[in-house]
């Protein structure tokens, strides 16, 4: 399952580098005080995390490597999504979320089924961000 | 032939074959018209687990198909909810037709029924979530215009209906696992803490619903409203379906509270922010979260006397959802702004779309003579004995009726059009339609409600 996991990461990655020509917004280079005050948030997520892994291993019984992880992956989704009105962000933010969320679920769910369709769901997350981003944009660029 | 594959597996082929067809727009409305108008009329009036006969020919409809040791079940208690949803995707087809929205509209609303249906038939229940998500990635086409920046609304909307599906994944798992012992009373609670929130962000129970005024307010208006007509009716079902599953969660002392006061907060804040608004298609959006309100505050009753006027809700929120989107669609045209400073004399023009919207905002509000009137009629008799919960209803109630007499002003106010008549036969035949089933219900509630509540009961309890 593990396997499938990652290759499900890098199809995601993949449908949605194929829309990066549609990305209009340039990044600034270098730090900016948005991006300060991103980093030190990220940061502060990653912390409450460690704090509350082990709470999280005694409510599910997961280790806390594993808590820590999906807990750490789950803040920065949810920090992503609460950053940024952009529709490639915000999908990659939900995807981060979901990822997060799948560490904790397949320690906790055996079921191969609800696993493969969870990925499912990722993908079609992927596809659907995807078309949104090349279907407004694709005016615009003609 | 199984009941899931009828109400499931055949809308997603059509949904297929639909998407196909789209360059083919009458032939496309024929077959989904005519599927809709069929399988809803099946769902009314043949029994699940017996025999469907045509001439010599005898099929039977078992309620369970399995699929990688899943089921979907669809019994006789669901029929009720396929009616509805299959009868009001008449409306939806036709009204899809009635004001040229996108030619995607048809095969996708029927892919996100299909969904929706096996996520209310599946076991166990879990899946519920992910059949969900599935809806609601599928719906995502619809709501956008090609060279149109996506809004935030339809993003927040994405991100919300996203963040539910871990939390009842998760919820469901603790269930699998303490089913067996009731003992652990943390965990118990803790369940009960991801059902509540994955349900609040699927429904956008206060304080999750700032995104649904936003929703209305971004591109296709038409299918923006399809989606806050048909979600919210069947996650509410699921979720009803979930709290009779459990016992003890449906016997929790917290579970009535929680419902009642989150019920009231959206009617009363859904109400007084409408009353504040200008822009037509946001205040939908708040009419919207009142009605989501009420259904709430229906299932806080869990009396018997409280499941009528639930069902009623769901029947007049959709009757007056179809009614309000489709007129507020034929008036604002080509426009994408629909405020109270464009509408001024607009009744010459549209004088149909004009009544429907009117009717529309007054059934929402509960006045005498129209649909959802009855419901609250017995809603209010039941709760009595907490006269906070019905001030703070009748405050979003008459916020309600404040802004339509606001927009009733304004269609017969201001400036006079003096343009022709702009509804074309099939908007004014929808909209006719409309008006006279609401006037029917509100004008003879006793008769409706003995005729309806006699069909609906004896499916309820029907095994």
């Amino acid at each position: 399952m593990t396997g499938a996991k990652l290759i499900t990461g890098w199809m995601c990655a993949a449908i949605l580098s194929f829309t990066t020509a549609y990305q209009s917004n340039v990044e600034e280079i270098g730090i900016t005080p948005k991006r300060l005050f991103k980093i030190m948030a990220l940061i502060m997520v990653w912390m409450v995390a460690y704090v509350i892994s082990s709470r999280i291993n005694d409510l599910f019984g997961v280790s806390p490597e594993i808590a820590f992880t999906a807990l750490a992956l789950i803040g920065s989704g949810l920090l992503q999504l609460g950053f940024s009105s952009q529709t490639f962000t915000v999908i990659v933010g939900i995807l981060i979320f979901f990822f997060g969320f799948e560490i904790l679920f397949a320690d906790l769910e055996n079921s191969i089924l609800v696993n493969a369709m969870i990925l499912a769901v990722d993908l079609l997350v992927a596809f659907v961000g995807a078309y949104l981003i090349t279907i407004t944009r694709q005016e615009a660029n003609e | 032939m199984s009941a899931p594959v009828i109400w499931i597996v055949i809308p997603f082929i059509a949904a297929l074959v639909l998407w196909f067809l789209q360059d083919k727009r009458r032939l496309s409305l024929l077959i989904s018209v005519g599927l809709s108008f069929l399988l809803g009329l099946l769902a009314l009036f043949q029994n699940i687990n017996s025999a469907f006969r045509i001439g010599s020919v005898v099929i039977n409809i078992p309620s369970t198909m399995t699929i990688l040791g899943r089921n979907f079940i669809l019994g006789n208690d669901d029929r009720i909810f396929l009616a509805f949803i299959f009868l009001s995707m008449v409306f939806w087809c036709f009204s899809a037709q009635a004001v040229g929205t996108s030619s995607k509209f048809i095969p996708i609303s029927f892919a996100v029924v299909s969904f929706l249906i096996a996520a209310l038939s599946v076991e166990p229940f879990l899946y519920s979530a992910i059949f969900v998500e599935l809806a609601v990635i599928v719906c995502l086409p619809i709501l956008v215009k090609r060279g149109k920046p996506v809004g935030k609304g339809i993003l927040r909307f994405l991100i919300f209906q996203s963040l539910a599906m871990p939390f009842i994944l998760l919820a469901g798992w603790i269930l699998s696992g303490v089913q067996t012992s009731f003992s652990d009373l943390r965990q118990l609670y803790l369940a009960a803490l991801f059902l509540g929130l994955g349900f609040a962000f699927w429904l956008g129970i206060f304080p999750f619903h700032f995104w649904i005024p936003e929703f209305c307010e971004e591109n296709d208006f038409f299918a923006n409203g399809f989606v806050l007509s048909i979600f919210p009716a069947s996650i509410i079902l699921i979720m009803l379906d979930f709290i009779n599953g459990l016992t003890w969660l449906r016997d929790s002392a917290f579970l009535v509270p929680v419902l009642r006061v989150c019920g009231t907060l959206m009617i009363a804040t859904g109400g007084i922010w409408a009353a504040m608004q200008k822009n037509l298609r946001r205040v939908i959006g708040y009419v919207a979260i009142l009605q989501t309100g009420f259904l709430l505050v229906d299932i806080s009753l869990q009396t018997e006397l409280g499941t009528k006027p639930f069902y009623f809700s769901i029947l007049s929120r959709g009757l007056e959802m179809g009614l309000l989107i489709l007129a507020l669609k034929i008036l604002q045209g080509e426009d994408q702004e629909i405020n109270l400073s464009n509408i001024d004399g607009k009744f010459k023009e549209y004088p149909l779309a004009t009544i429907g919207l009117l009717v529309g905002m007054f059934s929402s509000a509960g006045l005498p003579l129209l649909a959802s009137f009855p419901s609250r009629v017995i809603l209010f008799t039941s709760l009595t004995d907490t006269p906070n919960i019905i001030y703070w209803n009748l405050a979003g109630c008459i916020a309600v009726l404040l802004i339509t007499c606001s927009i009733l002003r304004h269609f017969f106010g201001g400036r006079i059009s003096h343009g022709s008549l702009q509804e074309t036969r099939l908007q004014e035949l929808l909209i006719g339609a409309g008006l006279i089933i609401i006037l029917i219900i509100g004008v003879f509630p006793s008769v409706i409600n003995q005729t309806l509540w006699s069909k609906i009961s004896v499916l309820l309890t029907m095994k």
